[in-house]
């Protein structure tokens, strides 16, 4: 913790697209090489969170479907749980009206997208929910 | 004419040919595997000589029947090979910036019996902290390498991100992780009929979008394994690897599926700050440059980048030299001095050190490095500096 509060202060007088990049880039491969980051510990701060399911036409939730939201910087991925079920904690900066969502799963094709955005003047949470459709089979 | 091929003769001569005051290099006999102690890095013709060692290296590592990795020991081995991991506490993050990967370390066994000494006495751990810059304190051609894999079903086409400098969506600032590339192919697995030239795939699902007519691409045009249930199994313990597989194939490994060999970073220790080769796979019909015949078919899919300074031989626009591997350095976004596309081995990997220093941010030429009691550099390691990974030499080095 100690470790992102220092970065954090730096960084807040950059510019914000800077300072974005900055935090992002630090979650980001913390994932690619080996979790150098306590994602634990940073779970516990405030943030901006985008949860939601991905279901099939029939209402059924779908385990290990993809999600994607993308920013103009960056990528963020998640994958469902075993309940069709994900969660994002984003930064903060990051504004759920910008964000471009993606679902997928093999052997499927999108067929709706809901997305809520947060009541009034809140900034989270975002609630994003995938339908797919089956139009094949998948491995 | 005569002076340019006089000069690429020179480049493969023993080194003590070459140089003939090797004796006077401080770090000792470091240059027997190729001429490069002492390279004359403003030389026009320094981007040739690293092509060709780039090379060079890679027909070496890549000998039949095997890779050389696949008998060395690793951060990450057990007795079992190299795919099995040790349990660790996974995390209960559950999304991902940037793009998850399967990944390895691997170290040849003078780099191995050199580092588990210093790193299981930590106050033994080499301090570096006192030199000009950080070194490696590895063995004379010792190596150490990273590889990326990429989950491939066993029974079906799996899709898989192939980089495209030239991408119309490519950010200049912003993350070029490999959840952004639009090209997607099809890999067919050796139990299904190896696709004919030209022929693309149904439409595939990859990373939150449709990709249709995906070309199809052989297993076979890549290096790769095939998973038992054992090594499937243990894969999955780490919420990376499990990540990675879920978004490769829709579900987590089992025995049978394969993993393809994307992406390898290769260091060999010829000179003071090493020479860092970078390697990654993409389709013949964008062959490497300059790559010599011999090398036998799956490995004639990667490109290769190499450098051996964090400035020099300078870009064209006068900057510090760029090294850049689009698996492992695309994912970073610029945090003030350019993002992946810009990234640079040594400059990285001077600031390998514990506690941390800014693992993640690009930087170009010699990084300002924090010079204090506390700081401790690790030889240009990263997997040393990475505090998750003591335990893992501690406990490999118990078990060997």
């Amino acid at each position: 913790m100690k470790y992102v509060f220092r970065k954090r202060s730096v960084i807040s007088l950059l510019q914000p697209s800077l300072m974005l990049g900055l935090l992002l880039t630090h979650s980001a491969c913390a994932q690619l090489y080996g979790d150098y980051l306590d994602t634990e510990a940073l779970s516990q701060r405030a943030s901006n969170v985008v949860f939601g399911t991905v279901k099939n036409s029939d209402g059924d939730y779908l385990s290990d479907a993809t999600v994607v939201l993308q920013t103009q910087f960056l990528d963020f991925v998640a994958v469902t749980n075993e309940n069709g079920r994900f969660r994002f904690e984003l930064p903060e900066e990051i504004n759920a009206k910008d964000l471009k969502t993606g679902c997928s799963l093999p052997g499927h094709a999108i067929e709706r997208l809901i997305r809520r955005l947060p009541r009034g003047g809140a900034t989270s949470p975002t609630e994003i929910n995938c339908v797919l459709k089956s139009i094949g089979t998948s491995p | 004419m005569k002076r340019v091929l006089l000069l690429g003769l020179i480049a493969l001569l023993p080194c003590s040919l070459v140089y003939a005051d090797t004796d006077r290099e401080p770090m000792g006999n470091r240059c027997q595997h190729f001429a490069f102690c002492r390279p004359d890095l403003t030389s026009p013709q320094i981007r040739h000589q690293l092509t060709v060692i780039g090379w060079q290296l890679w027909l070496e590592w890549t000998k039949a029947p095997t890779p050389a990795f696949y008998q060395w020991p690793s951060a990450v081995t057990s007795s079992t090979g190299f795919l099995t991991i040790p349990q660790r506490n996974s995390s209960s993050a559950q999304h991902s910036s940037g793009a998850p990967l399967i990944t390895f370390t691997h170290y040849s066994q003078e780099a191995f019996e050199s580092i588990v000494p210093r790193v299981n006495g930590s106050a033994e751990l080499q301090s570096l902290s006192n030199d000009e810059l950080p070194q490696l304190f590895l063995p004379a051609n010792s190596q150490v390498a990273l590889t990326a894999w990429w989950p491939v079903a066993a029974d079906s086409i799996t899709p898989i991100p192939v980089w495209d400098s030239d991408a119309p969506n490519r950010r200049e600032s912003g993350s070029n992780g490999y959840l952004h590339w639009p090209t997607v192919y099809g890999v067919v697995p050796p139990a299904m009929n190896t696709p004919a030239l030209g022929s693309t795939a149904e439409a595939l699902s990859f990373a939150g979008r449709r990709v249709n007519n995906a070309p199809q691409q052989s297993l076979r045009d890549f290096h790769y394994l095939t998973l038992d249930a054992a090594q499937a199994q243990s894969l999955m313990t780490s919420h990376r690897f499990k990540m990675a597989s879920q978004i490769a194939l829709g579900r987590t490994l089992r025995a049978g599926d394969h993993l393809a060999l994307v992406a390898a970073h290769l260091l060999t220790n010829d000179t003071r700050q090493g020479i860092w080769s970078t390697y990654w796979w993409q389709p013949l019909s964008r062959p490497p440059r300059h790559a010599p015949n011999e090398l036998p078919p799956p490995w004639r899919h990667y490109h290769m980048d190499i450098t051996v300074d964090a400035n020099v031989p300078k870009e064209r626009d006068g900057s510090p030299n760029i090294c850049f591997n689009p698996w492992f350095d695309g994912v970073f976004a610029d945090s003030g001095q350019g993002n992946g596309l810009q990234a640079n081995c040594v400059s990285c990997h001077l600031k390998a050190a514990t506690p941390l220093q800014q693992p993640l941010h690009v930087t170009r030429g010699i990084p300002a490095l924090r010079r204090d009691a506390d700081t401790l550099y690790t030889g240009l390691l990263w997997s040393v500096a990475n505090p998750q990974n003591r335990s893992l030499y501690q406990s490999d080095s118990g078990r060997e």
